[in-house]
């Protein structure tokens, strides 16, 4: 699941075409779209309003939002109008703060540092993209991923001979963003790849909603009781938990908590000598 | 060796921090890698050190972080931790390793598996001399690789060639070079140093297979031995940790006698013998980094902090082994990490 966070709609067009994504609510001026592949808030201009979006984005879908993307416009003193950036360097002229987003997935387009600004402005630095969000998206999004997960893509849109400020072209602004959309996918997908997925299997699942249902379980017994089937479910395969999971059933909770120790200690002890992972 | 280089090949960002912007090694280092990208930060922590970045992910691409060592760059070992000389300290010329090892404390202690190399080795050598000539008298061991492998990136380090020059003119201090590479000819290509120990990490070949990911075979670490004994090089043997599964006496056992008679016990510096233990903050975190892992998983306890093998199997283990090696050498070169 990618989540994308876009300043304007000219910066969504080509996404919400892309992913057929639908509209699917609002919260203040962020305006949210959703599909079964990906998501999308339009966050309107500025730092701070990109953080609400970003965070208003991650409060709607709490369940998933493995990747999270920044799409949009940028100004480079000299880099070609339309040419794509990854951001390595996120700061902004409002905070000491620097962020340092971890590429792990071989990015198809060069890392550069992206400056947030609180206005638009022609004081172009070299080696450096000027926006308006970035910083804001990334504060925001940072708290409910990792640095790892959570990145800055810009299309250059002015440079130093081609300010373009006050008559923005929306038309031109979507095909430059059009015409990465291939990479962006690409990258999105890389990416995720290095997601660790943790789920703890159905059959163990319910064997503990069966077992916390029938007796008095504390809070530190039901994280230990769910850690244990969890490491269970990596240990046995489909089979075994199911068998296994019969054999809790009925029991008291300490004979239950014995059963696993005593079923972990065996397992986890043969994995490592069998070499069979 | 291939591997490894390979990887070192692959550097797509080097983060730089600006007080060593300058430096020879820093600008050697960037000249070395062109193609990556150079990314510079005010210090290394703002890259190594945020909450919210994970170890195992970035692990398949890491990136590589230049900076500058500051405050104390020796420290003093932890009780437990010595090879009988009056003094043991240690330092860490980098932080991260290119080995991914299962059991490795660095998983749990780091938020970031992004290699720190630190350039000024000159502050490092300059303190390091200073300890070793206030305790004139005395015999001072200095451990490196504790917070990486010391000789893994040789190549794109050159930290033994630096440091051996030192310790070649420092009679009363010892280097102990902990690694598993077998990339040995950087020591190969000079004469034998009296107070230069290359300690291996060495585990059964199913233990290596099973947890030394990334890391060279059981049997090229005991073929760079060879080399490096043939060469007139003193090794250490870090039976450290041991690691607890079905079978495993007989296991360890056999590769006791397979290791120890290959080595001429002339050439053997020292032996250390350890189980798995850690600290219960860093477990926590090598166990939510890695959920599917078994070594986190069973027959361990915490005991005063830390977590650890039941009393009555860490000690069978220990014995056993201990009383494995010393069939095969004496007592004075055997120590016991707690």
């Amino acid at each position: 699941m990618i989540h994308f966070v876009t300043a304007l709609d000219c910066e969504a067009r080509p996404l919400i075409r892309r992913y057929f994504l639908k509209p699917c609510g609002s919260y203040g001026r962020a305006r949210f779209f959703a599909s079964e592949k990906a998501r999308l808030v339009v966050s309107g201009v500025g730092e701070l309003r990109s953080a609400i979006a970003t965070t208003a984005l991650a409060c709607r879908f709490p369940d998933s939002g493995k990747i999270w993307l920044n799409v949009g416009i940028a100004g480079h003193r000299d880099a070609a109008i339309g040419s794509g950036f990854i951001s390595n360097r996120v700061s902004s002229d409002n905070s000491k703060d620097v962020y340092f987003p971890q590429i792990v997935a071989r990015a198809p387009w060069p890392g550069i540092e992206t400056q947030t600004l609180r206005a638009p402005s022609t004081n172009y630095q070299p080696n450096c993209l000027l926006d308006m969000e970035a910083y804001g998206f990334y504060s925001a999004a940072l708290a409910v991923s990792t640095l790892e997960f959570v990145h800055v893509f810009k299309v250059v849109s002015d440079n130093a001979t081609n300010i373009a400020i006050k008559t923005l072209d929306k038309e031109a602004v979507s095909e430059c963003i059009a015409a990465h959309l291939e990479q962006i996918e690409f990258f999105a997908q890389k990416t995720l790849e290095n997601h660790v997925i943790e789920e703890t299997s159905d059959s163990m699942k319910a064997a503990s909603l069966e077992i916390q249902s029938t007796q008095r379980f504390s809070e530190t017994d039901k994280h230990w009781l769910n850690e244990k089937l969890g490491q269970l479910s990596h240990l046995l395969d489909e089979c075994d938990k199911k068998d296994f999971s019969n054999r809790l059933i009925g029991r008291d909770k300490r004979e239950v908590f014995d059963l696993i120790e005593k079923e972990i200690d065996k397992l986890s002890s043969q994995r490592l000598y069998t070499g069979n992972r | 060796m291939a591997t490894s280089l390979g990887r070192i090949g692959m550097f797509e960002r080097i983060y730089v921090e600006d007080a060593i912007h300058d430096h020879p090694r820093t600008i050697d280092l960037l000249k070395r890698y062109p193609s990556a990208e150079a990314i510079r930060c005010s210090r290394y922590g703002e890259v190594f050190n945020p909450k919210r970045q994970n170890f195992r992910v970035q692990k398949s691409n890491p990136a590589l972080i230049l900076a500058e060592k500051r405050g104390e760059k020796v420290l003093s070992t932890p009780a437990g931790y010595g090879l009988g000389a009056d003094h043991h300290y240690y330092f860490s010329h980098m932080l991260n390793c290119l080995y991914d090892c299962r059991y490795c404390f660095l998983q749990g202690m780091y938020r970031s598996s992004n290699f720190v190399l630190f350039v000024n080795y000159e502050d490092f050598v300059s303190d390091i001399r200073e300890i070793a000539n206030s305790h004139s008298n005395e015999k001072c061991i200095f451990f490196s690789g504790y917070d990486c492998d010391s000789l893994a990136l040789e190549s794109l380090t050159g930290f033994a060639n630096h440091f051996l020059d030192l310790f070649q003119n420092l009679p009363n201090a010892t280097l102990e070079l902990r690694t598993k590479s077998v990339n040995v000819s950087p020591l190969l290509q000079r004469g034998a140093l009296e107070n230069v120990v290359v300690a291996f990490t060495l585990s059964p070949d199913l233990v290596a297979k099973s947890l030394e990911f990334k890391a060279p075979t059981l049997s090229a670490r005991l073929r760079a031995i060879a080399k490096l004994t043939s060469a007139g090089w003193k090794i250490g043997l870090r039976f450290d940790p041991l690691i607890y599964f079905d079978n495993c006496q007989q296991v360890y056992q056999a590769f006791i006698d397979e290791t120890l008679e290959q080595i001429p016990l002339s050439a053997i510096h020292s032996t250390t013998i350890g189980v798995f233990r850690s600290p219960k903050t860093i477990f926590n975190n090598m166990k939510s980094l890695y959920p599917e892992e078994p070594l986190f998983m069973g027959n361990l306890k915490l005991s005063n902090g830390l977590v650890r093998y039941p009393e009555n199997v860490e000690t069978s283990l220990v014995e056993n082994i201990t009383k494995r090696v010393l069939q095969h050498i004496p007592e004075n070169l055997l120590f016991q990490q707690k």
